[in-house]
């Protein structure tokens, strides 16, 4: 049985704001495995980013965990004190973020930023926490590591400045590493060497990663499990096979047809989702997506939808699959009642 | 989820288009000045700023005519009357106050000054004065001035009405015949310092528009031609803004003469610096955009690009800058005043009127506290209109 | 960087000399002489006068001689003050000028900054409310009304502090605060917003997901970003004091500069006048000069040498 490094139970994040309750995250739970890729995709304000930043306890006011659980090796984050998630954050679990260039200090040389990560979780002297940089630099691909430590984020060229935030995220060595949007702020020829090196060293520093994204496309190739988040709440969770060749939810449908494909003859038109996606600060009582959702039923507004579990580990929350539903040809959007 | 809910047959009906929350429209598009005046109407601060200006404004204009005195009649009786009046009562039921140079007025219950009472007898050995006044006999020994000279707040004269002392006052009221008080020549505060706001408000308005002309064609100029010119132009700018502006207008005033039209002339032909970067920036950064380029190809001159183009999408930067240069103005004006080099006399600017009242800030501090008060004043709403302005403007808040 | 340097000596220079020759124009442009005001002195006295100083060579000479004058530090005599030469004066002053005006950069530097830092972090709390109030009023105060409050209050009404010269501890406190008053509240205001705007940065998030302590994150990480539009400001600092110097100088009766300055002013003594003038513009630019430098050293992005 593999071990679970992250287990989040139930958690639900707020931010109480002077124009009231914007409920983020209302009510997530998921695990990750040790060694394991998971993919968290959805649109923006669907609450991926912000279930990242509850995990690290990162959230600045007015954000607080209103509710809920996050296991990290056997033991609540939530409960922890400041001071506690401090040798956490950096040490046990990293994070890199979206833009490179604004997330690395401008006025300190890399060198110093990878450095003060190491100086301060693991007691080394200046010296070794310098072999330590140019090792990091090393191994994220960056030419020259010798040179380049001494340089600053705005000698590097775009690619090489998120190598640089995977090598910091990287060099105390962490059980978990959490990747927001890495790739989203890059080209695209880019993007791919980057992920390329997040799977390389996945492989060899055998680190855990939950990559965030809203390009479905990124999370194929990484991410052996994925989970598919809207309006707050967990849509859909499957294997990586599941979800693009068995996708259950109509969000993931609806995503899977909005994504351009090589595959697609010329005849064949992309289809975006209609609509957007809705008030957080009054969120809706039943399925957040009802109101973009072709196969919406006055069910799907009145109440929130039970998981259904297709398979062990492939589940959607959707009235769909509820035992009275009538059912859809989902293709054709006939619709024949039981 | 156990809920307790049971799912009847007609909730799986589908949901008819009605029901979804549309894409609607959520509120009606404004143009970039719309959006920029609603901002700055939701900013408290900056709307009390506009409103103290317009009243300003107003009370400059027509403030003088409403007043029985003008700003530069004079009544030697009358000078250096404080705002506020100590009042000792006689037996009669009149009241007299005491000045500060020992002189005795007759002054109504309600604070209007009815006449000077002159002295009968001085006696300047033994540091009295005595006076009649409705058969009353009042002495008032000033030899405690000089003993308690260095001495804050101790008494510096003694008054006795026929015989018996009279220490404290018995009532403090305002002046009602000189709102402000007046100051040593007699001149009334009030009206003076209304007068001064004219006189302050239009060398600071019409400075600012003068530097904005000049600035705005030479940063226009130069921030569009570009090359070698806009290098040139703005190595010159760099060299006189490297000294402090207030040097070359300190030496253009002397050698213009003190006067209203010298300090127009000195603080316009100075401060354009300032907004000539400004337009440059501007220029430089919109230079690049495609509608200009747009123009250019329909074969529009330069002349019309910069007027109709590049000038108005600066405007929100040139606005802002215009509303703080004002306060700089009125400050550079004052501190020419105080030096010397202001408007020359009856006129009268803030600067000049509390220049004047330096020399009497021991005992007459109310002369300084008046035109510093509508200094402050008229600065700070244009500090507060500017930083509204600044954040309406600001493209990058539209909401 | 030493490539820089010279660039902008060579730029100093030239502006000097542009300063100087406005300067002097500008004062021979002023009709009549400056011994026209006088009371009016028989044509031969003039005539002598205007031999003695050289006022009756042509004017490109007097222009030349008064640049070499310039170059090596002699400024002419006074007209004025019979015997004192225009250097005498400004030895004799500086050392005052020079003094007041490094204790208010000290009081600006050392109450300013950690001012609108508190502000910033503590925002929307009192101590910003604090902060925010006073530093908007000060910006509105002009310093001549607040050397007077202070002389009115502190001296006149309390007499806890004396109101003239500048010879004990206790004397440069009035100055000090009317000088650096508008400075101080400027700084404060600059400082609060700078912090706010680097607080509100990726890079801070970055440092916090490091596992590195606030104190930390603010003192290492955000400081040095917030302090950059600070330390540009302080070049106009520099020149917006040397001429508050001028007024709190007169108003506290210090006999520094600036007092001669504004004496040359109403007295129309034009050597003083230029002098001065001159030596203000030098100093500027070279203060002007020594904060890029330093600016250079703070931000890497900067590459001095463009």
């Amino acid at each position: 049985m593999t071990e679970k490094i992250l287990e989040v139970k139930n958690m639900k994040t707020s931010f109480y704001t002077h124009v009231g309750e914007v409920q983020a995250v209302r009510g997530v739970s998921f695990h990750l495995d040790k060694g394991e890729a998971l993919g968290i995709v959805g649109e923006s304000g669907s609450g991926k980013s912000v279930t990242s930043m509850s995990v690290m306890r990162l959230l600045q006011y007015p954000g607080t965990i209103k509710e809920g659980e996050v296991f990290f090796k056997g033991e609540d984050l939530v409960k922890k004190s400041k001071a506690e998630m401090m040798s956490v954050r950096g040490n046990q679990i990293a994070m890199i973020f979206q833009d490179p260039m604004t997330s690395l200090n401008p006025v300190y040389t890399i060198g110093n930023q990878i450095m003060e990560a190491v100086i301060r979780h693991q007691k080394v002297s200046k010296a070794e926490a310098r072999e330590r940089a140019i090792e990091m630099l090393k191994l994220v691909g960056i030419p020259s590591p010798e040179t380049r430590v001494d340089n600053y984020p705005h000698e590097f060229s775009g690619g090489m400045r998120q190598r640089a935030m995977i090598a910091i995220a990287l060099s105390c060595q962490p059980d978990l590493l959490i990747a927001d949007e890495p790739t989203t702020a890059l080209d695209v020829t880019i993007q791919a060497q980057i992920l390329e090196l997040l799977k390389d060293l996945k492989k060899k520093v055998n680190t855990s990663i939950i990559l965030i994204t809203h390009d479905l496309g990124v999370v194929a190739d990484v991410c052996s499990r994925i989970i598919v988040m809207y309006g707050g709440l967990i849509m859909e969770e499957g294997r990586a096979e599941d979800i693009f060749y068995e996708p259950l939810h109509p969000y993931t449908m609806g995503l899977l047809k909005s994504i351009p494909r090589l595959d697609l003859g010329h005849k064949q038109r992309l289809v975006p989702i209609p609509g957007s996606p809705p008030d957080l600060i009054k969120p809706p009582k039943g399925c957040p997506f009802a109101a973009r959702c072709p196969y919406a039923m006055k069910v799907c507004l009145e109440h929130q939808p039970e998981y259904h579990e297709r398979r062990p580990g492939h589940k959607a929350a959707c009235w769909l699959y509820h035992q009275d539903a009538p059912t859809w040809e989902l293709d054709t959007g006939v619709r024949r009642m039981k | 989820m156990t809920d307790q809910f049971k799912i009847t047959p007609d909730l799986w009906e589908p949901i008819v288009i009605e029901d979804r929350e549309k894409d609607k429209i959520v509120r009606k598009s404004l143009t970039y000045w719309q959006d920029a005046w609603r901002r700055l109407k939701k900013n408290h601060l900056s709307m009390i700023g506009l409103a103290a200006i317009f009243l300003l404004a107003l009370a400059a204009i027509v403030g003088p005519s409403l007043s029985p005195y003008s700003y530069s009649d004079q009544d030697l009786n009358m000078s250096n009357m404080p705002p506020r009046l100590e009042l000792h009562k006689l037996e009669d039921g009149s009241f007299v106050h005491v000045h500060k140079e020992y002189r005795l007025y007759e002054v109504s219950e309600s604070g209007e000054i009815l006449s000077r009472i002159q002295h009968t007898k001085e006696d300047v050995i033994n540091k009295t004065r005595e006076f009649e006044f409705n058969g009353n006999e009042i002495v008032i020994d000033y030899k405690l001035a000089a003993i308690n000279k260095d001495v804050p707040n101790a008494p510096k004269f003694t008054l006795t009405i026929n015989g018996q002392p009279n220490e404290t006052a018995d009532k403090t009221v305002w002046n009602k015949t000189y709102l402000f008080g007046t100051d040593t020549l007699g001149r009334d505060i009030f009206v003076r310092n209304l007068y001064g706001a004219r006189i302050s408000l239009l060398i600071a308005l019409v400075a600012t528009i003068v530097q904005f002309f000049i600035g705005v064609i030479y940063g226009g100029v130069s921030g569009y031609v570009g090359g070698r010119v806009d290098n040139f132009m703005m190595r010159v700018v760099d060299i006189v803004d490297t000294i402090p502006l207030m040097l070359y207008v300190i030496l253009l005033m002397v050698v213009l003469g003190a006067g209203l039209m010298t300090i127009i002339i000195a603080l316009g032909s100075v401060y354009w610096v300032r907004m000539a970067r400004l337009v440059r920036g501007q220029v430089l950064s919109i230079k690049e955009n495609e509608f200009i380029l747009a123009a250019r190809t329909l074969g529009a001159s330069p002349w019309r690009i910069m007027v109709r183009h590049l000038i108005p999408n600066s405007m929100g930067a040139i606005i802002v800058s215009l509303a703080m240069m004002v306060p700089s103005a009125i400050f550079t004006e004052s501190f020419l005043s105080f030096i010397g080099l202001g408007v020359s006399a009856p006129q009268a600017s803030w600067g000049t009127l509390a220049s004047d009242a330096m020399g009497g800030l021991r005992t007459y501090a109310y002369q300084l506290f008046v035109p510093s008060f509508f200094i402050s004043m008229t600065v700070l709403s244009f500090n507060f209109l500017g930083d509204g302005l600044r954040d309406a403007l600001d493209p990058r808040l539209r909401k | 960087m030493g490539k820089y340097i010279i660039r902008r000596l060579i730029s100093m220079i030239i502006t000097l000399v542009f300063v100087a020759s406005i300067t002097f124009f500008l004062m021979h442009a002023v009709p009549g002489g400056p011994f026209q005001s006088e009371k009016a002195l028989p044509e031969a006295v003039i005539q002598a006068l205007n031999e003695k100083y050289h006022l009756d060579d042509p004017l490109w000479k007097q222009y030349l001689d008064y640049m070499k004058g310039v170059f090596t530090f002699q400024l002419g005599p006074s007209f004025k003050r019979v015997g004192t030469t225009v250097n005498d004066l400004i030895v004799a002053g500086f050392p005052y000028s020079a003094k007041l005006g490094f204790f208010a950069t000290l009081a600006i530097v050392a109450l300013g900054i950690p001012a609108g830092i508190i502000s910033a972090l503590k925002s929307n709390k009192w101590q910003d409310y604090l902060v925010t109030i006073l530093a908007t009023l000060g910006v509105a105060v002009p310093s001549f009304v607040l050397g007077a409050l202070f002389i009115f209050i502190f001296s006149s009404k309390l007499g806890w502090l004396p109101s003239f010269g500048l010879t004990s501890w206790k004397h440069y406190i009035g100055p000090v605060i009317a000088l650096s008053g508008f400075s101080l509240a400027f700084v404060a205001r600059l400082t609060r917003s700078s912090v706010l705007e680097v607080m509100q940065q990726d890079y801070i998030r970055t440092a916090r997901a490091k596992g590195l302590p606030e104190i930390v994150v603010i003192v290492k990480h955000a400081l040095k970003n917030a302090l950059i539009p600070v330390v540009t400001y302080l070049g106009p600092m520099i020149a917006a004091m040397m001429t508050g110097s001028f007024i709190v100088e007169k108003i506290f009766a210090i006999p520094g500069m600036g007092k001669y300055f504004v004496e040359s002013v109403s007295s129309r003594d034009y050597t003083v006048l230029m002098g001065t003038t001159i030596f203000y513009a030098a100093f500027s630019i070279t203060m002007i000069f020594v904060v890029d430098i330093a600016y250079g050293f703070i931000d890497p992005r900067i590459k001095l040498g463009d």
